[in-house]
């Protein structure tokens, strides 16, 4: 699903060039439920944000679900994004003005489907995270909690092979952050769905299949830790 | 149209907002269609009231220096001419307190009926007119305005001769915003001559051509009969003539024009503003919804779409207010008092303008910041939300 070699990322702040990442290489066979760990600054949201189609590397190859991201333009990035991959942010990132349902519907509307069918498939998708009764709420009436629902709801909704999530609990309680964990780990075990996901949580170890940490831009040996609470 | 809800939901974030801004827009608008009908109403007037037979003859010095009055005789003499009349401006008021309330000029009996038949005067108006020598005919806005009947007895006050004239309204001119007065040139005289004075001198001569084909060579004639005397005097015809009137205001309108133009390039900035603000509050629902995979060009669409759409409601509503206020100030008493407010008209050209002018507004008061919005890489974005 995810075949990363030997990655490298390096921007430019000022004067100085800064490296995100160094020959990192990573392979992340579908249907599996990876943390990127480490400390700040260590290249977990670059790293994601490289396998997410959201940015490109200086040096190396990214591939995901067949396709070479380093050699597609941004219009095609675009597409391939709206296609392939769900996202899952800290905090939430719901539009305001919209209520849950076409908050989830958004990402259908960069497809070709009848309102009917983008409201149903909304509808099934809250239903997946638990938010059949919630539809007409708006994010400012969801607790944070719902919301984080409602983003996997929106995440989920197209149908894409990778969901990536950037510290979804990073902004919950300890109960909704369990919550949050455990969905992901369920559309990953039922739904087949490989997720990536960057997390500072040390309770996400409990979830996921496996754990790779970031340090300094260099991606150490994986934890064999992980393999969940439902094995893999 | 799948986009519509979003754009719709998105203008109603901030109401207060968007209404402040329809209005400004609105307003502005509605300013630059009214002024843009006063150039074609200018010439609509003109067209409307100037025959193309008369030309008018006034002292090269300028419309307010008077002629002799003898060059009334020379030019009914010339070849072509049907008719001749002179006025003689008397100014005039019945109530001194009020100052001039209508135009008032002196002129000929007959030069009424040969200069002017085309006006809707009766024909026993005109009679009475010649027969009585302190006779009045007035035109309807001032009539009306003053609450006058055909017979009533009225004391004209000259705000430019020393002297008042009883009159007896005789008649009407009967065209709609009509607001002058006419005396008899002959009882201005004798009243002058009471006073020791004569009446040789007139302000504006009237000629009427036998042809329109004509006119020119009058024209042109009558200039050089009066180059070298010691009055030489300008022919113009009578939309010429009307135009120079106008032309005073003209630039004054011109003026005018520059200052809304002005103000309108200020509510495009006021604008501009206001949507690089509300796109700026957005930067991480864009951010998202570009990680979400909605293309550049989507983004730039539904947020340009945003701009435009406010500015066509306000352009339907600024266009609807100056459809609104010319409708209500022609059939207000506005329009009898000042027959030019009546030409005035919103039509179908000056609307499709202003909409076309709200929507480029739209765009253009969009495209900046939605381009600025949009440039940066998606993940440039995300890290600035965090």
């Amino acid at each position: 699903m995810i075949e990363i070699s030997d990655v490298s990322r390096e921007y430019r702040r000022g004067a100085d060039r800064v490296r995100a990442l160094q020959g990192v290489s990573l392979a992340v066979p579908a249907g599996r439920f990876v943390a990127l760990m480490g400390p700040s600054g260590s290249g977990k949201s670059t790293l994601l944000n490289l396998l997410a189609g959201l940015d490109r590397p200086s040096r190396g190859r990214v591939r995901v679900a067949g396709a070479d991201l380093g050699e597609l333009d941004d219009d095609a990035l675009a597409s391939f994004r709206a296609r392939h991959v769900g996202f899952v942010f800290q905090f939430f990132n719901l539009i305001p003005v919209l209520d849950a349902l076409h908050n989830v519907e958004l990402p259908l509307l960069l497809q070709s489907m009848p309102r009917s069918e983008r409201l149903e498939r909304a509808r099934t998708a809250l239903r997946v995270v638990g938010l059949e009764g919630r539809h007409s709420h708006r994010p400012s009436e969801l607790s944070g909690g719902e919301q984080q629902r409602v983003a996997i709801a929106r995440a989920i909704v197209s149908d894409p092979s990778l969901l990536v999530a950037d510290e979804p609990t990073g902004d919950l309680d300890a109960h909704n952050a369990r919550q949050t964990l455990a969905l992901l780990r369920e559309l990953s075990a039922s739904l087949r769905k490989t997720i990536v996901m960057v997390t500072h949580d040390p309770r996400a170890e409990e979830y996921v299949d496996e754990v790779h940490v970031l340090d300094k831009g260099v991606l150490r040996a994986p934890s064999a830790a992980g393999a969940g609470i439902v094995a893999p | 149209m799948k986009y519509l809800p979003l754009v719709l939901r998105n203008l109603g974030r901030n109401p207060t907002r968007t209404l402040l801004t329809v209005a400004a827009v609105a307003l502005a608008i509605a300013l630059i269609a009214l002024l843009r009908t006063l150039p074609d109403g200018m010439q609509r007037m003109l067209n409307e009231f100037a025959s193309n037979t008369r030309i008018g003859v006034f002292s090269e010095a300028g419309m307010s220096y008077p002629l002799p009055y003898a060059h009334l005789r020379k030019v009914a003499a010339l070849e072509g001419v049907e008719a001749v009349a002179s006025w003689t401006w008397v100014g005039g008021t019945h109530d001194p307190d009020r100052g001039v309330r209508f135009p008032s000029f002196a002129i000929e009996a007959e030069g009424l009926a040969g200069v002017w038949p085309d006006w809707a005067i009766r024909p026993e108006a005109r009679a009475d007119f010649a027969r009585h020598r302190n006779g009045a005919i007035v035109g309807v806005a001032t009539m009306t305005r003053e609450g006058w009947q055909v017979g009533d007895l009225v004391t004209l006050v000259s705000t430019a001769l020393p002297l008042s004239l009883e009159l007896q309204i005789v008649g009407t001119i009967d065209q709609p915003g009509m607001p002058l007065l006419f005396v008899r040139r002959e009882y201005l005289d004798q009243a002058l001559q009471a006073q020791g004075s004569s009446l040789d001198w007139a302000g504006t001569l009237w000629i009427r051509a036998r042809d329109p084909l004509v006119v020119p060579a009058l024209q042109r004639e009558i200039e050089a009969l009066f180059r070298h005397s010691e009055a030489s005097a300008v022919a113009q015809t009578e939309k010429g003539y009307l135009g120079r009137v106008f032309g005073f205001l003209e630039d004054f309108l011109t003026l005018i024009l520059v200052v809304t133009a002005l103000v309108a390039v200020c509510v495009v900035f006021i604008a501009s503003n206001t949507a690089s603000l509300a796109i700026r509050e957005r930067g991480g629902e864009l951010a998202v919804l570009r990680a979400i995979g909605f293309p550049r060009r989507t983004l730039l669409g539904l947020l340009v779409a945003e701009t435009t759409l406010l500015a066509a409601v306000a352009g339907v509503l600024g266009v609807g207010v100056a459809l609104g206020l010319t409708g209500v100030l022609r059939a207000s008493s506005f329009a009898t008092r000042f027959p030019p407010l009546g030409a005035f008209t919103v039509d179908g050209e000056i609307v499709l303008a202003s909409l076309g002018l709200a929507l480029g507004l739209g765009v253009v008061t969009g495209l900046a910041p939605a381009v600025q919005a949009i440039r940066r890489a998606p993940a440039q974005m995300l890290r600035e939300l965090d």
